[in-house]
């Protein structure tokens, strides 16, 4: 997190010190590993009894539903059960029959939403709000800063970025966007006109090789297995929340129907980087990177 | 992926060897005596908590030693077991930038530092002794395996402690072989194919010492060590920046052998009133033209004849590797940006008080804080280019960081 302010240290370490506690209590109220988060808690009671959530949540799970439907049933956050056939770690690949067996729990209509309870009708189903929740975090994050009164931050938290105005000279923030296949690379940067959320979905944070075939974590919910197509996708909107919603929807649709995806949408920009490298991105995209033919192209420097 | 910290595991058979010389730790002095301890068995457990700062490399490490008095002359057997749990994040070697980026995850760690590779790993280590007494000789063998994810080590040793002049010198030296496969699958960007690559790495290692009695209460310990390495040096998951601008990356490269040497001083004293002192001076250098040196200074003090209060301090400091470079404007054979190869400082202050109960049992807790910083120092790419006005940048070191270790001990002595 970078912010400019002139109202001296103990300000900026107070205002970061409660931004970090802030994002540490998203942290672990949405956690599926700890035990105590609520997403555990729905987890555990999935097949028996409905769950009473706050509205924090419960828009959360509603979110991601929407999600579920804008990417036709593609992104779902009950995927998460597949884990119990895959292994990243040790390089597993699972047979069609391990993921058969899985797939009747991985139902987005199975997660009823009903006067703030969420209930998963089937045992055994898990919901994984990780997909959604790191970008609320950075959003909750950024609205701290302005509720504080800054005028000009970027803040980011595992690769998803939310930027406050511009920086203290005002240029427009620089947002670099790592390349999919060499983590310390750039492949353009992105350069955000006033406040934007700024999120990237991709295959490299964890994944195997076997046999040559590349294996990584997003998997497509209709099918069980890792979507194809799209190495990395980059998606500026207004809140990083609902940049992070458009990157995952686009980047499971694949190339062509996630850059029309993009298009499409309101206010939403960004740009796919395909399997082989090459990069894909939406008209608005020229204002705002420095991709060839865009404003800032050449303006590696600035 | 498991991008292992070699200087870790470094660390962590330091730390085991450092646990034989348990005798030498406990009393300050006469580690010569030889025990009377027919027959029976001794347990020394330690757990060490090992942190560094800023995210970085963080180990949970208990070990036990177990030693087998096999009575009437027969020697002493003795096993070590070490399980060692990392995680945390090394620095890649990629130059600091203070761009923020997006990714689809937080492995990079950029923002006006390094960035990082996050990583977990646990190892498993075991060591089998014999020892046995031939008249004035002490000499023993040692055989030890150690298993992690992406790294496998194998090593015997053998030694012998001679004793002369009725007992006022001995002269110690030994022989050590060890054979390291390496194997790091799993990285895209040196092996994109996901071949089971396997890398061999030779450590033949040689040392030899006289130890002496100066008085009732002296004891000097000189001895000198030779250690060829061959093989795979290289770190298999460390890049280096070339270029003007520092943005490109390519794999790191070192030399396949490397030849280190140490020259070790040690001198105790035990004062009367229940106090040791333990002065410890080495000067180490190596074929990569490191040079360094440590000096390490422990007091022990006995109080109320159950309490060992020890405080400690450490001074070191060490010159770069001949190819170490915070970047490269053009790739050279050999390069590293490793910062564990780079010129730096550290010092480090520590505490540990032990508890004697009923002559058997000895329970320790100890403390140390050691803060690192390099001297090559480099200002962030990125951002802050041209530099506005009135702001000042401050030059960073991926060697800079702070070090807690906690370590419990429980001895158990016939």
């Amino acid at each position: 997190m970078q912010f400019v302010d002139d109202r001296g240290r103990q300000t900026a370490s107070r205002i970061a010190r409660a931004v970090e506690i802030e994002a540490r209590r998203i942290e672990t109220k949405f956690s599926r590993y700890r035990d105590t988060s609520v997403v555990s808690e729905i987890n555990r009671n999935a097949g028996r009894t409905p769950v009473a959530v706050d509205g924090e949540t419960d828009d959360l799970v509603r979110c991601a539903l929407e999600l579920t439907d804008l990417t036709g049933g593609r992104f779902d956050p009950t995927v998460g059960v597949l884990r119990r056939a895959w292994d990243f770690k040790a390089g597993k690949v699972p047979t069609g029959d391990e993921i058969d067996a899985l797939r009747p729990l991985v139902d987005a209509s199975a997660v009823s939403r009903r006067e703030r309870t969420v209930f998963l009708r089937r045992a055994g189903m898990e919901i994984d709000l990780g997909g959604v929740g790191k970008e609320y975090a950075v959003d909750r994050a950024a609205r701290l800063l302005r509720e504080e009164g800054v005028r000009s931050a970027v803040v980011s938290f595992s690769g998803d970025v939310r930027t406050i105005g511009s920086r203290g000279d005002g240029r427009p923030w620089k947002v670099g966007v790592v390349d999919p296949r060499n983590r310390n690379r750039c492949r353009f940067a992105v350069r955000p006109l006033s406040d934007a959320g700024i999120a990237t979905s991709g295959d490299y944070e964890r994944g195997f090789v076997k046999d040559g075939v590349r294996y990584h974590h997003i998997l497509d919910a209709r099918t069980g297995w890792p979507a194809r197509g799209v190495a990395s996708v980059t998606v500026v909107a207004a809140t990083a929340f609902r940049a992070g919603c458009y990157a995952t929807a686009s980047f499971l649709l694949g190339p062509a129907a996630g850059l029309t995806l993009l298009e499409n949408a309101e206010d939403v920009e960004g740009a796919l980087i395909t399997d082989e490298g090459e990069i894909l991105a939406t008209s608005g995209m020229w204002l705002l990177s420095d991709l060839p033919g865009g404003v800032w192209e050449g303006c590696r420097e600035a | 992926m498991a991008a292992t910290d070699r200087a870790a595991k470094r660390r962590a058979r330091r730390r085991l060897r450092k646990l034989r010389d348990l005798p030498w730790l406990a009393t300050g002095i006469g580690a010569l005596a030889a025990r009377d301890a027919a027959g029976q068995t001794s347990v020394d457990s330690k757990f060490l908590f090992y942190k560094e700062s800023g995210g970085r490399t963080q180990v949970l490490n208990p070990v036990l030693l177990l030693q087998q008095d096999l009575g009437e002359n027969a020697g002493e057997l003795s096993l070590l077991l070490g399980y060692d749990a990392i995680s945390g994040a090394s620095p890649t070697g990629a130059y600091p930038t203070s761009d923020v980026t997006t990714s689809a995850s937080g492995h990079t760690i950029a923002s006006g530092s390094f960035p990082q590779a996050q990583y977990t790993d646990a190892r498993k280590s075991a060591s089998l002794s014999y020892g046995r007494k031939f008249g004035a000789h002490l000499p023993s063998i040692d055989v030890s395996y150690a298993k992690e994810n992406d790294y496998t080590a194998r090593a015997i040793g053998l030694s012998d402690s001679w004793t002369m002049l009725h007992g006022l010198g001995t002269l110690h030296f030994g022989a050590a072989f060890s054979r390291d496969t390496v194997s790091p699958v799993q990285n895209p960007e040196t092996n994109p194919d996901g071949l089971d690559l396997n890398y061999h790495k030779d450590e033949n290692g040689f040392s030899l010492g006289w130890t002496q009695v100066l008085g009732e209460r002296d004891l000097l310990d000189v001895s000198a060590s030779l250690m060829q390495l061959s093989g795979y040096l290289t770190d298999p998951y460390k890049v280096v920046p070339i270029g003007a601008d520092k943005s490109q990356t390519v794999p790191e490269q070192r030399p396949d052998t490397r030849s280190r040497r140490a020259l070790v001083v040690k001198y105790g004293h035990h004062y009367l009133w229940d106090g040791a002192l333990r002065v410890i001076y080495r000067y180490y250098n190596d074929s990569w033209s490191i040079q360094a040196h440590t000096l390490e200074v422990t007091y022990d003090q006995r109080v109320d004849s159950d309490w060992i209060i020890s405080p400690q301090v450490r001074f070191y400091t060490q010159t770069a590797a001949s190819f170490y470079a915070s970047s490269f404007t053009v790739p050279q054979t050999y390069m590293s940006a490793d910062y564990r190869l780079a010129p730096l400082g550290s010092i480090l202050a520590g505490l540990t008080v032990a508890r004697v109960i009923d002559h058997h049992l000895t329970l320790s807790l100890g403390f140390t804080y050691q803060s690192q910083n390099g001297r090559d120092r480099v200002v962030p790419t990125g951002m802050l280019s041209p530099p506005e006005e009135g702001l000042i940048v401050r030059p960073v070191s991926a060697a800079d960081m702070s070090i807690l270790t906690i370590i419990g001990g429980l001895s158990w002595r016939p």
